[in-house]
């Protein structure tokens, strides 16, 4: 079992197996530059733990169904960035995404499924669209792509794997905790102290 | 009957950035299929599709991927024989397709759609091979080559589909499946940003 483990885990080395390019990833659309885009702004990164964290506390379905419609909806915000299409107030709705979504945990609201995923959708798209219109000139828009989407999910992971907490009492309160702080921390943002 | 050649005509006509592949000739026929194999499983824009497709096929069933082979190699033949009568579109259209998979595998419960998915993943077959070929003319291109995109492309989808069921086999819990909608999701979401990269072409 602990072979078929080992193998598992070696197998995406393996498809992504290349020759070496230490340190060549200086142009703005490498796999480190996409996975550096969603992990580089503070804004960013409460926001995407908010909604792994969001949905850990509505649990099933949807601690899986919010990282799922996050990335995608995301990616679509991404493609209207890079296509050139317009979206007014992008930052202001990046940093409400953090205010919104955190007040949402800390007060502990257990919105219905659809209206969690409308929420998260649409503050996604704003994200989305930031790190889309931030990419001028993509070198290889296959590895950005592929960083873009593995950190983004991988902050989700970190919401979720925080929001399991709220198992417990006092888990509950380390929850609506983080929930107050990124809203504190989207406030900030919002409203230029930050 | 008009109407369909003014259709044919239109997308014909329609501009778009060009995806297709340059194929080296002159090679033996080896050569020729391992450079075949080589696109289809190196280019993002043929590999995306075919891996959103496996993982539909082996979230759908256990045996979704032999239930809908006969349809994906039938839909592959259809793609290689038509390649020549497509246009740039064709690229966009097996990235689409293969967005649309991967969408419904990470959103839908996919026993919804057991009627449609092996006719889909055939539709999304055909578009692949049909862009991996896309601005050739018949006979422009080695059979060797093409034997090696249709191998290629079957080797990606046996590869994922077979690692889907692998992995759902081995770890067999509720959070395996939930897993894989969230890979497929990813998928997609990769998809959508290649297709705006594709679209907005070299200079976006």
């Amino acid at each position: 079992m602990t072979r078929f483990y080992a193998t598992l885990a070696a197998i995406p080395l393996v498809l992504v197996a290349s020759a070496a390019m230490a340190h060549t990833d200086t142009s703005a659309g490498g796999f480190v530059s996409g996975f550096k885009h969603p992990v580089a702004g503070w804004d960013h990164v409460v926001a995407m733990v908010a909604v792994g964290l969001w949905g850990a506390f509505l649990g099933k379905p949807a601690i899986w169904m919010l990282p799922v419609v996050f990335p995608l909806v995301m990616a679509l915000g991404g493609a209207l960035g890079v296509l050139g299409v317009p979206v007014p107030m992008v930052e202001a709705g990046i940093a409400l995404s953090g205010v919104v979504l955190g007040l949402l945990i800390a007060f502990a609201v257990r919105a219905p499924l659809w209206v969690a995923a409308v929420i998260v959708g649409l503050f996604a798209i704003f994200h989305g669209h930031a790190h889309g219109t931030e990419l001028p000139e993509a070198a290889n828009p296959f590895a950005y792509g592929i960083g873009f989407v593995i950190a983004t999910g991988l902050l989700h992971l970190a919401g979720i794997a925080l929001g399991l907490l709220v198992g417990s009492q006092a888990g509950r309160v380390v929850v609506r905790g983080a929930g107050a702080a990124i809203a504190a921390a989207g406030a900030a943002f919002l409203f230029g102290f930050a | 009957m008009r109407r369909a050649a003014a259709v044919v005509l239109i997308a014909a006509a329609a501009p778009g950035t060009a995806h297709a592949h340059a194929f080296a000739t002159g090679r033996d026929a080896y050569g020729n299929f391992l450079e075949g194999a080589g696109v289809a499983l190196g280019s993002p824009g043929l590999l995306l599709p075919v891996l959103s497709i496996s993982v539909a096929l082996g979230l759908w069933q256990r045996e979704g991927l032999l239930k809908a082979w006969p349809h994906a190699l039938a839909g592959s033949l259809l793609g290689l024989a038509v390649a020549p009568l497509t246009g740039p579109w064709i690229a966009l259209t097996a990235m689409g397709l293969g967005l649309l998979l991967a969408v419904l595998a990470a959103l839908v419960p996919l026993a919804r759609v057991s009627a449609a998915l092996p006719w889909l993943a055939a539709l999304a077959m055909a578009a692949t091979l049909a862009a991996a070929l896309e601005g050739h003319t018949f006979g422009e291109i080695p059979h060797a080559t093409r034997v090696g995109l249709l191998f290629g492309a079957h080797f990606g989808l046996a590869a994922g589909a077979g690692l889907v069921r692998l992995v759902r086999d081995r770890l067999d819990y509720p959070a395996t499946i939930i897993g894989w909608r969230v890979m497929a999701s990813w998928l997609a979401a990769i998809l959508v940003l290649y297709l705006a990269f594709s679209v907005a072409g070299p200079g976006a």
